[in-house]
C-alpha cells in the first residue's frame, strides 16, 4: 500500500498542483488454476473443463483514489479478468463525500449491495474461499451506477451501517459475459451490524428487468409461429365445417376450429409473460457470520423472482464452517440453488393433445396438400402442431433446478500480503442428474 | 539426569516468548477518558472522536514491528493477516482508509509529544515522559 503524493509529483516536474489532492495507488490480484473431474470432454463445472485452466478465475485490479480533502475523495478501479482476455472493466468511478461523521454519499459507478461479500467479492484476500459459493453468486450482477448513501452508528455495543441505492444496473455497458442484463428503476437497502463475534446482514431490492437473452428472443418466435400454425388449422377446420354444413364430422370440425383458435391465440397472448422486458423484480438476502477464536460460520439466503417473466423464482443458500489454526484456515461448505419453472407459462397456451387424438380417428377431412402448411394435409398439420406445442411445453416445465454443491478447502497465509487456497467442490444437479467435481488452487494478493 | 531435564524444560518455559507489554500512548495534554473499547474502535476506524469529542489521529507501527503483531492480537483481536483483510475490505469499497503507519517507536513518540489528536502504541519499555499511558495490553 505505497503511497505517491500528486502534490510532489506535480512541484518536481515544475507545475503547480490544481489542489492538495492525494493521490493513492493500490490494488489486489488473484491467480487461480482450476480443472473439473470426472467429467465428460464437453462438460464444465465452474466453468472448468477437464485439462488445466488459468485464465477463469484469474483477475488482476488497480485503484487510484484521490482525496480532495474535507471529506471528498474520487475513485477510480479497473478489474482485468482472465475470462475476458484481461481486458480492463471500470468497476468503480465515483466521488465520495463524508457529509458527517456517520453519512456519507457516493455518486457514479460502485457495486449494488445483492450479496455480502458484493462490495469485494473481487478483493478474494478478504475471503477463505477461491471465489463465493457458486450456488449463491453464480450471477455476476453488472456494476451499478447511480448513487449510494452509507450511514453508520453505534448503538451500545451494535455497529450498524444501512446502505441505500438508487440507479441503473445495465450489464451492457460492463462486461460481455453477463449478456443483456437491464435493472431500471432499481432500488433498494441493507443493513450490516456487528455484535461482539456475530454480524448479520438483511438486503432488500427492486427493479424493473429486462433480460436480452437469445433464448428467450427464439421462444417468442417459436410460441408466434406455433400460434399462427394453430389460427391456420382452426381457419382450415372452419372452411371445411362450413362447407359439411350440419352434418356430424362438420359439427366436429366447427369444434376443432374453436380449440385450435383459442389455443393460437393464447400462445400469442402468453408471449408477453415470456419476455422480460421492464417486469417487476424483486431480491430479498439474509446473511450472518460467526468468528470466534478458532470457529468461523458464515451463511447467506437469498430469494429472487421477476413476475410475468420466464426468470424461475429462485432460492438459494449455503453454510460455511471453519477451523482456523494459526496462519490457516480449513473449511467446508454446503450450497444449494432451487428454481421452480414458472409452470403457468409453459402450460398456458393449453394441452391440444386429447383434440388431436380425435382428428386423428378422422376420415372424411379433405386429404389434399395444403400449401400454408407446406403440403401437409390440414389433418397432418393439427396433429403435427399440438405434438410441438405439447413438447415445447414439456421442456418448459423441466426447467427446474435443484442444484447441490460441496466444498472442502483450506486457506494458507504464507506472507504478510498473500494467501494460498486450495479447495475441491463438488456439484450435483438432482434434477438433470449431472455431477462433476472441480480442483482449484489460487494465489490472492493485495498491495 | 531428571532434575536436568527439569531445569532444561523450566529454562526453556522462561526463555520463551515474555514478550515485552504494549503500552498505548497520548499527548500529555490529552484528558479524555479512553477505554479499551475506545482504542479498539479508533483503530479499527469506527471512530473518529475522542470522548472528549475532540478529533482522533490513530498512528500504526509500520509492519515488522513485533508491538504492532502484538497490539493487533491483544487489542483489535486480529491476526496481520485478518487486519489487512479488514483494511482491504474498506479501502477496495470506499467505506473507510486505514491510518498511517509510522517507521520507527522514536517516530511515534516524535508524533505523540507534538500532536495532541494522535494515539498510538509503542513496546512499554520504550515509553518516556513525553507521552501518556492510556493503556497496557
Amino acid at each position: 500500500m505505497k503511497k505517491l503524493s500528486c502534490a510532489i509529483m506535480l512541484v518536481s516536474i515544475g507545475l503547480s498542483p490544481l489542489s492538495n489532492a492525494e493521490i493513492n495507488f493500490r490494488g489486489f490480484g488473484s491467480i487461480v488454476g482450476g480443472q473439473a473431474m470426472s467429467v465428460e470432454p464437453d462438460e464444465t463445472v465452474l466453468g472448468y473443463g477437464d485439462t488445466w485452466d488459468f485464465k477463469q478465475d484469474s483477475l488482476m485490479a488497480f485503484q487510484m483514489n484521490a482525496d480532495l480533502e474535507d471529506g471528498l475523495t474520487a475513485t477510480l478501479q479497473l478489474v482485468s479478468r482472465g475470462k475476458n482476455d484481461y481486458e480492463p472493466q471500470v468497476r468503480w468511478a465515483y466521488l465520495s463525500y463524508q457529509a458527517t461523521d456517520s453519512i456519507q454519499v457516493s455518486a457514479g459507478r460502485t457495486q449494488a449491495p445483492f450479496y455480502r461479500y458484493s462490495d469485494f467479492l473481487d478483493v478474494r484476500y478478504t475471503y477463505n474461499w477461491i471465489t463465493g459459493p457458486d450456488r449463491v453468486y453464480n450471477f455476476d450482477y453488472p456494476s451499478f451506477d447511480g448513487v449510494s448513501i452509507l450511514y453508520s452508528n453505534s448503538i451500545g455495543a451494535v455497529d450498524s451501517t444501512f446502505q441505500f441505492v438508487g440507479g441503473v444496473l445495465d450489464s451492457e455497458s460492463d462486461s460481455e459475459d453477463t449478456a443483456g442484463v437491464i435493472f431500471e428503476d432499481f432500488y433498494g437497502a441493507s443493513w450490516v451490524g456487528t455484535w461482539e463475534f456475530i454480524t448479520g446482514r438483511l438486503s432488500y431490492l427492486k427493479a424493473g428487468v429486462t433480460l436480452e437473452s437469445q433464448n428467450i428472443a427464439s421462444l417468442v418466435s417459436g410460441y408466434e409461429s406455433l400460434g399462427a400454425g394453430m389460427l391456420g388449422v382452426a381457419q382450415g377446420f372452419g372452411q371445411f365445417a362450413a362447407a359439411a354444413g350440419a352434418s356430424a364430422v362438420g359439427q366436429r370440425a366447427a369444434g376443432y376450429a374453436a380449440s385450435y383458435a383459442e389455443v393460437g391465440n393464447s400462445y400469442f397472448a402468453t408471449n408477453d409473460k415470456i419476455l422480460a422486458f421492464e417486469d417487476d423484480g424483486s431480491y430479498v438476502a439474509v446473511g450472518f457470520s460467526i468468528d470466534k477464536g478458532s470457529l468461523i460460520i458464515d451463511s447467506e439466503f437469498i430469494q429472487y423472482d421477476v413476475e410475468e417473466s420466464l426468470i424461475e423464482e429462485t432460492t438459494a443458500y449455503y453454510i460455511t464452517v471453519g477451523w482456523r489454526v494459526g496462519p490457516t484456515v480449513v473449511y467446508g461448505t454446503y450450497s444449494r440453488e432451487e428454481a421452480d419453472a414458472p409452470v403457468t407459462i409453459a402450460i398456458a397456451p393449453g394441452d391440444l393433445t386429447s383434440v388431436a387424438d380425435a382428428i386423428a380417428t378422422e376420415t372424411a377431412l379433405p386429404s389434399d396438400p395444403v400449401a400454408a402448411f407446406g403440403g401437409a394435409t390440414l389433418q397432418q398439420m393439427a396433429i403435427g402442431l399440438a405434438q410441438q406445442g405439447k413438447g415445447l411445453s414439456d421442456t418448459l416445465a423441466s426447467n427446474n433446478k435443484d442444484i447441490v454443491n460441496l466444498q472442502l478447502g483450506m486457506r494458507w497465509d504464507f506472507h504478510p500480503s498473500a494467501a494460498f487456497k486450495v479447495s475441491y467442490e463438488n456439484t450435483e444437479n438432482k434434477v438433470s442428474g449431472f455431477k462433476g467435481g472441480v480442483l482449484r488452487t489460487a494465489i490472492d494478493l493485495v498491495f | 539426569m531428571k532434575n536436568i531435564l527439569m531445569a532444561s524444560m523450566l529454562s526453556l518455559s522462561l526463555a520463551a516468548p515474555v514478550f515485552a507489554e504494549v503500552v498505548v500512548i497520548v499527548n500529555p495534554a490529552n484528558t479524555a477518558n479512553i477505554s479499551d473499547d475506545d482504542i479498539g474502535r479508533l483503530f479499527l476506524g469506527k471512530k473518529s472522536k475522542f470522548s472528549d469529542g475532540s478529533k482522533a489521529i490513530p498512528i500504526y507501527l509500520a509492519q515488522g514491528h513485533a508491538a504492532r503483531d502484538e497490539f493487533n492480537k491483544k487489542a483489535l483481536g486480529k491476526s496481520s493477516s485478518q487486519l489487512k483483510a479488514y483494511w482491504s475490505k474498506l479501502i477496495f469499497t470506499g467505506k473507510g482508509t486505514p491510518p498511517n503507519a509510522l517507521g520507527s517507536v522514536n517516530d511515534v513518540i516524535e508524533k505523540i509529544s507534538t500532536d495532541p489528536s494522535a494515539i498510538a502504541y509503542i513496546d512499554a519499555a520504550s515509553v518516556n515522559d513525553s507521552v501518556k499511558v492510556v493503556a497496557t495490553y
